[in-house]
């Protein structure tokens, strides 16, 4: 288990270290480069931070919920290219009030509770945008590009698959399980976080080079 | 403990319906976008057969118009000329006569060039074979180079439509050769091995990258060298040699190859 822990740690800076090769990781007009960011950021202060300094996850949790809200945002609202802006606006904002909410409920010894509510309401943010993403795509299905080698496919899958697998973890964690119990689930947020991260990994590699 | 129970199913469950709604969605994804790119392509297909089929129409049509019609009324005008010449007794009036009929001779031979080029008249008579070695004489009366031609039989009998399409990568190819890599000397065989069709072409001219030419190039000859490929669903291979270039030109041809060894 430790070494599928850390395979996953370590899997978040991969997806920056192909966009440092590719001379695109500060090309922002790329609507992803942002989130690879965050997710190296995450993997270095996971491994770092919480692994080897032992500091408290409290405040990292908080912190990156800010972070994945600012990465994710800038994703989508480049992605869609003006398209949905009202919508994607609508729920920046919804999801800046959630996290300014959230910190009434953060305490530096169980950030439990405010991690589920911002993570509830950007799983509900992200899936609705990606399904504007597949209405999208269903919409132009007459041009002639394979899925397979298109790196927002992957970025999508990625997302898509992460917010859904984690929605009830993060959205009932607070209710049901107490931070002991929470760690019998939490291999689902590892497991989940892989997959992401593989995606990730993926998409970067699809992309192409400066 | 029983609410805990029922929430701890829910989660389960829930998680599971999620990750197989996420997983549904980009699956039927992938494969309905797969789906309309291959009815897109056999569209496509379809579109390049019919229009690869109407130019070898119209190609046959105007080649015979050319044939039968100007070129047997530039025959006749060419004959009274003649018969006039022969009446005729002022000198002058025969030199320009004479003129004419040079002329007219010239302009003969110029429309049966361009009703040959349109189409080959051999190559629904006699076959691939005869109009590539036609083809070839025409070739080297016109430019000062040595072609060396290998064929492993004189009937090779792939049905016409075939053979008309590599006869015009053919003609594409030398001419190119001949034209932009000014080669000196043109080598073309054809082979059987077991089903399967080879045509190679080498030359000792200027070397070039077929696929990076036909994404560069504006002109439309290696574009309708790729679209006559993929019509016969053959492959167009580049080898790489020290001087000049080599293609080869693979056809299968599981049912219909029958050369005059194997009869």
């Amino acid at each position: 288990m430790e070494l599928f822990i850390n395979i996953t740690l370590y899997s978040g800076i991969i997806p920056l270290i192909i966009l440092l090769f590719k001379r695109i990781a500060l090309n922002f007009k790329e609507p992803i480069v942002p989130f690879i960011w965050v997710t190296a950021i995450a993997s270095v202060y996971e491994i770092v931070g919480t692994g080897f300094m032992q500091i408290n996850t409290s405040y990292w949790f908080q912190i990156y919920s800010f972070l994945e809200i600012i990465g994710l945002y800038y994703f989508f609202s480049k992605l869609f290219k003006g398209r949905y802006k009202t919508v994607i606006n609508i729920f920046f904002i919804f999801l800046l009030a959630v996290f300014c909410c959230s910190l009434f409920l953060w305490k530096d010894n169980g950030s439990l509770q405010a991690h589920s509510i911002n993570k509830s309401a950007l799983t509900f943010s992200v899936l609705i945008a990606c399904c504007f993403w597949f209405r999208d795509l269903f919409k132009n299905i007459e041009v002639e590009e394979n899925l397979w080698n298109l790196s927002t496919f992957y970025f999508i899958s990625a997302v898509i698959l992460y917010y859904s697998s984690t929605l009830l973890l993060f959205s009932l964690g607070n209710i049901v399980y107490s931070d002991i119990y929470l760690y019998d689930y939490w291999w689902i947020n590892v497991f989940a976080t892989l997959i992401l991260r593989m995606f990730l990994i993926i998409g970067t590699w699809k992309m192409k080079s400066k | 403990m029983e609410d805990e129970v029922q929430i701890k199913l829910f989660f389960w469950i829930g998680t599971f319906v999620m990750v197989f709604l996420a997983v549904g969605i980009i699956l039927i994804s992938v494969i309905y976008k797969a789906r309309v790119d291959r009815l897109n392509r056999k569209k496509s297909e379809s579109l390049l057969k019919a229009s690869l089929d109407s130019e070898k129409r119209e190609r046959q049509r105007i080649a015979s118009d050319l044939h039968d019609g100007l070129s047997g009324d530039l025959s006749a005008v060419k004959n009274f000329i003649a018969l006039l010449n022969n009446k005729e007794e002022d000198y002058s009036k025969k030199e320009i006569l004479q003129e004419v009929s040079t002329v007219l001779t010239h302009a003969l031979s110029n429309v049966q060039n361009i009703s040959y080029n349109l189409m080959p008249p051999l190559l629904e008579s006699y076959g691939l074979v005869p109009t590539l070695k036609s083809y070839f004489d025409r070739i080297k009366k016109s430019n000062n180079i040595t072609i060396k031609q290998h064929y492993f039989s004189d009937v090779i009998e792939i049905p016409s439509s075939e053979a008309y399409e590599i006869y015009r990568i053919v003609q594409e190819l030398t001419t190119n050769m001949i034209k932009h890599g000014n080669s000196q000397q043109i080598s073309i065989s054809i082979t059987l091995d077991q089903n399967t069709l080879l045509f190679e072409i080498t030359d000792d001219g200027a070397a070039f990258d077929f696929n990076e030419k036909l994404q560069s190039s504006l002109g439309m000859g290696l574009k309708n060298i790729s679209s006559r490929i993929k019509h016969i669903d053959a492959k167009l291979l580049q080898q790489s040699v020290s001087i000049g270039n080599k293609f080869q030109i693979i056809l299968n041809s599981d049912n219909y190859v029958k050369s005059s060894n194997n009869r």
